[in-house]
C-alpha cells in the first residue's frame, strides 16, 4: 500500500514531464507515419528499395529465432542500453547527456511511424496490427517512462548545477526527491521493457504465425 | 469631517509624476499578438518542406538519371533545393530575431516604468501623509529600490542579433530569462501591492481592494530540459506561453494601476453642474463653470492626519 501511495506521488509530481514526451512522441509518430504512407504509396519503386534493402541488412545481422532466449536478450538488452551500454549511457552525463535524446526521441517516433505505414502497405493492417500491438502496449510506456526518468535526471541535475554556478545553496531534499522519482521511472520503465521483450520473443512470432 | 488630500506644491509634482507613468503605459506594455507564435513553427516547417523537397528531388533523379541530361536536372534541382534552404534559413533567423528584440524590449520597458512608478507611489504617500509608523513606506521604498537592482535593462538588439548567429543557445538563455524575470516581477509586485494596500489604509485612503495577480509560476529548467528532449517541439508552447504570460500580466497591471489612481487623486464635484471633475481646476471642463472653491466628494479621506 505505501509503495502504491509512493508511486501515486512520483506519477502525480512527474504528470507533465510524462505528458509533454508521450504528446511529442505520438505527434511526430502520427506525422511520420502519414508522411511515410503518403510516399510509399505514391512511390511504389520506395517500397521494393526498402524492402531489399532490408533483406540485405538481415544477411549480416544475425537475429536469433524467435521462441529463444537469445531473442529475448537482444531485444531486451537493446531496449535498456540506456542503462548499461557505455556508447548509450552518455545520456545521463547532467545538462550535455539531454541534448541527444531529443533526437532519440524523434528518430524512434520517425522509425516507428515509418514501420507501422510501410508494414500496412507491404504486409496489411491485419498483419501490422499482429506484429505491433502486443509488445508495443508495454514498450511505448516503457520508453515514455524511461525519458520522463531522464527528463526528471537532467531537471534535477541541472539546477543542482546552477544552484552551485550561481553561488547558492543546493536544494538537498529536491535533490533527492528528484534521485529517487529517476530511479523509481527507470525501474518501472525496465520491468515494462522486459515485459514487451517477452511478449515480442513468446506471442507476437504466435501471431504472425512464425 | 471631510477633507481632501492636502497638496502641496511637491505632492502635486509627485502624484503628477505617478500619473505621468500610469498613463504612458500604452508606450511601453505593448501586447503582442499570437501570430507571433508562428515563429517556432516555422523552422519545422521549413524543415519538413526540405526534407520532402530532398526525397522528391532523390526519388525523380532515380528514373531521370538512366535518361539523357537526367544528372544535369538532378544537380540544378539539389541546387535549387539547397538555395531555398538558405534563404528560408536566413529568413527564419531574422523573424526569429525580430520576435526576440520585441519580447525582451516590452519586458525592459514595462519593468523600467513600473520601477518609476513603484518609487514614485511611496514618496507620494511620504509626502502628502503623516504616518503614525514608517513601516510600511519603508517596506515600499526598499521593494522599489530592490526592483531597481534586480531587474535590469537586457539589451534587446543585442540578443536579437545574438541569435541571428545562435539561435538555439540564445534562444534558451533568452526564455529562461523571460520565464525568470516575470515569475520574480510577479512576486515582488504582489508583495508591493500588499504592502501598498495596508499603506493606503493606514493613510486614511479608501480603495477598493486591489484584484489578485495571477501567478505565472514556471519553472525554466524544467523547460528547458523538457525543449531540447522533444526535439524543440516542447519550444512552440514555451515560446506561447512568453507571449500569453506577458500580456496578461499587461492587463491585470493596467487593472491595478487604475485602481491606484483612482484611489490617489481625489476627484471634485462641480458646484454647478455637479459633474465629477480633476480636483483644483479653476474652470469645469464639462460645463465652463469657475470653480471658486472645491469640496472633496468622493470620501478617500477619512481624517487629516
Amino acid at each position: 500500500m505505501k509503495i502504491l501511495n509512493e508511486m501515486r506521488a512520483i506519477f502525480s509530481r512527474n504528470g507533465l514531464l510524462i505528458g509533454i514526451v508521450a504528446l511529442a512522441l505520438f505527434s511526430v509518430l502520427i506525422v511520420s507515419a502519414l508522411v511515410a504512407y503518403v510516399l510509399l504509396s505514391s512511390t511504389p519503386s520506395l517500397v521494393g528499395f526498402f524492402s531489399n534493402m532490408m533483406e540485405s541488412a538481415s544477411g549480416y545481422i544475425a537475429i536469433p529465432p524467435p521462441y529463444t532466449s537469445g531473442l529475448f536478450r537482444l531485444i531486451f538488452l537493446n531496449n535498456i542500453g540506456h542503462f548499461w551500454n557505455p556508447v548509450r549511457a552518455w545520456v545521463w552525463l547532467p545538462f550535455v547527456g539531454m541534448f541527444s535524446l531529443g533526437f532519440e526521441l524523434l528518430l524512434n517516433a520517425v522509425v516507428i511511424g515509418g514501420v507501422i505505414s510501410f508494414a500496412a502497405l507491404t504486409k496489411g493492417a491485419a498483419y501490422t496490427v499482429a506484429g505491433l500491438t502486443p509488445h508495443g502496449i508495454f514498450e511505448i510506456p516503457a520508453f515514455i517512462l524511461e525519458f520522463a526518468g531522464l527528463a526528471r535526471w537532467h531537471v534535477t541535475t541541472t539546477r543542482a548545477i546552477y544552484a552551485k554556478l550561481s553561488g547558492g545553496k543546493i536544494d538537498r531534499p529536491l535533490l533527492i526527491e528528484g534521485a529517487k522519482d529517476t530511479l523509481a521511472l527507470s525501474l518501472l520503465s525496465v520491468a515494462l521493457f522486459a515485459i514487451a521483450a517477452c511478449v515480442e520473443t513468446y506471442v507476437t512470432p504466435h501471431f504472425l504465425g512464425l | 469631517m471631510l477633507v481632501g488630500v492636502d497638496l502641496s506644491a511637491e505632492t502635486d509634482i509627485l502624484l503628477r509624476r505617478v500619473e505621468a507613468e500610469i498613463r504612458r503605459r500604452h508606450l511601453t506594455d505593448h501586447r503582442m499578438g499570437y501570430a507571433w507564435t508562428i515563429v517556432p513553427l516555422l523552422p519545422i516547417l521549413v524543415g519538413i518542406a526540405l526534407v520532402v523537397g530532398f526525397l522528391t528531388v532523390v526519388i525523380s533523379s532515380i528514373s531521370s538519371l538512366q535518361q539523357a541530361g537526367g544528372s544535369v536536372a538532378a544537380v540544378a534541382g539539389i541546387l535549387t533545393l539547397y538555395m531555398f534552404g538558405l534563404i528560408s534559413i536566413y529568413a527564419v533567423q531574422i523573424v526569429n530575431a525580430l520576435a526576440f528584440y520585441f519580447l525582451i524590449d516590452r519586458r525592459s520597458r514595462h519593468f523600467k516604468r513600473q520601477q518609476l512608478l513603484f518609487d514614485a507611489v511611496p514618496k507620494y504617500l511620504s509626502a502628502s501623509k503623516n504616518f503614525a509608523s514608517h513601516e510600511n513606506i519603508g517596506r515600499l521604498a526598499e521593494l522599489s529600490e530592490d526592483s531597481m537592482f534586480e531587474e535590469q535593462d537586457r539589451p534587446a538588439g543585442l540578443w536579437a542579433i545574438l541569435s541571428i548567429f545562435a539561435t538555439p543557445i540564445v534562444g534558451l538563455i533568452v526564455a529562461y530569462d523571460l520565464t525568470q524575470d516575470l515569475r520574480r516581477h510577479e512576486e515582488r509586485q504582489s508583495a508591493y501591492q500588499q504592502t501598498l494596500s495596508s499603506a493606503l489604509e493606514e493613510a486614511g485612503i479608501v480603495h477598493l481592494p486591489f484584484a489578485s495577480l495571477k501567478p505565472h509560476r514556471r519553472d525554466p529548467i524544467v523547460y528547458i530540459v523538457l525543449t531540447v528532449i522533444t526535439a524543440g517541439l516542447f519550444w512552440i508552447y514555451w515560446f506561447y506561453t512568453m507571449l500569453k504570460d506577458y500580456n496578461e500580466h499587461f492587463t491585470e497591471q493596467a487593472a491595478l494601476e487604475d485602481q491606484l489612481l483612482a484611489s490617489l487623486k481625489p476627484a471634485m464635484t462641480c458646484a454647478a453642474c455637479g459633474g465629477s471633475i480633476p480636483q483644483n481646476v479653476r474652470f469645469c471642463p464639462l460645463c465652463g463653470a469657475a470653480q471658486s472653491g472645491s469640496r472633496d466628494t468622493t470620501d478617500r479621506t477619512k481624517s487629516d492626519q
